[in-house]
């Protein structure tokens, strides 16, 4: 968390030298606004262009619509931090400028739906406080499929459900591995 | 990883390895295909009770037998009755041979 530390003393210390004799109060909640701003704008990059990364890796050979799942290690990210609404935000953003830009709006009620499901399952798994990133994770990336299967049932026939085991065993592994990926990088980043 | 990770995740694998199995563990065959010297005779559905004769050529007699989605031979004049001790059929892939009477029948 250095980098993000650093951006925030930055912009304090612009802000104490343009006016010394300031409410010491209200400059330390405007420095927290910045600094939340940039600090989930930074998120919200690095989701989209981890979204673009995944869609450049096809996996439709195991069943259609896999994806590997790194966008969420922003979400992930987040939610190890224990920063809710952050991830919520993020990842609404996330989805609304993926679908945005590339794979159009016929996917986004399976990932909104799969989102919603995913991400309360994650939130609560991380107030109990007995799992790890992978846990947390896995259980996540497995919710967001059966979130994606339960919409695919309003529009196509129940033999959608015979992709069940494969998308919950994609979600599983994906989702473990993004898992362990996100606790190296806040252990790396807090040093 | 903790403890309760691994707890998860296996239990989440079992999961989906279950409905695996729900959706595709059931190979139960729907028809049986009878073979005479290597060439197809006759198909039978098992969802329909019947009971048949096959000749083969060197004067060999096979009554085939479907009952209950299951096949099997209830009679046959060879010798030592192979077909008829390997009992009744109903998953795919399965076959009952006669070979005295090049005669097979394949579940499929």
């Amino acid at each position: 968390m250095s980098f993000f530390k650093t951006l925030n003393n930055k912009s304090g210390n612009s802000r104490k030298n343009s006016n010394n004799n300031n409410n010491n109060n209200n400059n330390k909640s405007s420095k927290q606004k910045i600094y939340n701003l940039t600090f989930y704008a930074i998120f919200v990059c690095l989701s989209v262009a981890l979204s673009f990364l995944e869609s450049l890796v096809p996996l439709d050979f195991i069943a259609p619509g896999v994806k590997i799942g790194l966008a969420n290690l922003s979400t992930v990210f987040l939610i190890r931090q224990d920063k809710f609404l952050g991830a919520v935000g993020v990842n609404a953003t996330r989805i609304l400028l993926s679908a945005l830009l590339f794979s159009g709006f016929s996917s986004l009620p399976f990932s909104v739906c799969g989102a919603i499901l995913s991400f309360l399952v994650m939130f609560l798994m991380q107030k109990l406080k007995i799992f790890s990133g992978a846990g947390i994770s896995a259980a996540g990336g497995f919710m967001h499929n059966l979130g994606q299967i339960i919409v695919s049932l309003l529009f196509v026939p129940v033999s959608v459900l015979k992709y069940f085991p494969f998308l919950g065993l994609a979600g599983i592994f994906t989702g473990t591995v993004i898992g362990i990926l996100t606790d190296i990088c806040i252990k790396r980043l807090k040093k | 990883m903790k403890k309760a990770d691994v707890f998860v995740i296996s239990a989440l694998v079992a999961i989906c390895i279950a409905f695996l199995f729900l959706f595709y563990g059931t190979n139960e065959g729907t028809y049986a295909e009878i073979y005479i010297n290597n060439q197809k005779q006759d198909t039978v559905f098992l969802n329909k009770n019947i009971k048949k004769t096959y000749e083969s050529e060197n004067g060999g007699k096979n009554t085939v037998v479907v009952k209950n989605k299951k096949v099997y031979v209830n009679f046959a004049n060879c010798k030592d009755g192979v077909c008829i001790k390997s009992g009744k059929k109903h998953k795919k892939g399965e076959i009952i041979v006669c070979a005295p009477h090049r005669f097979l029948v394949e579940v499929h």
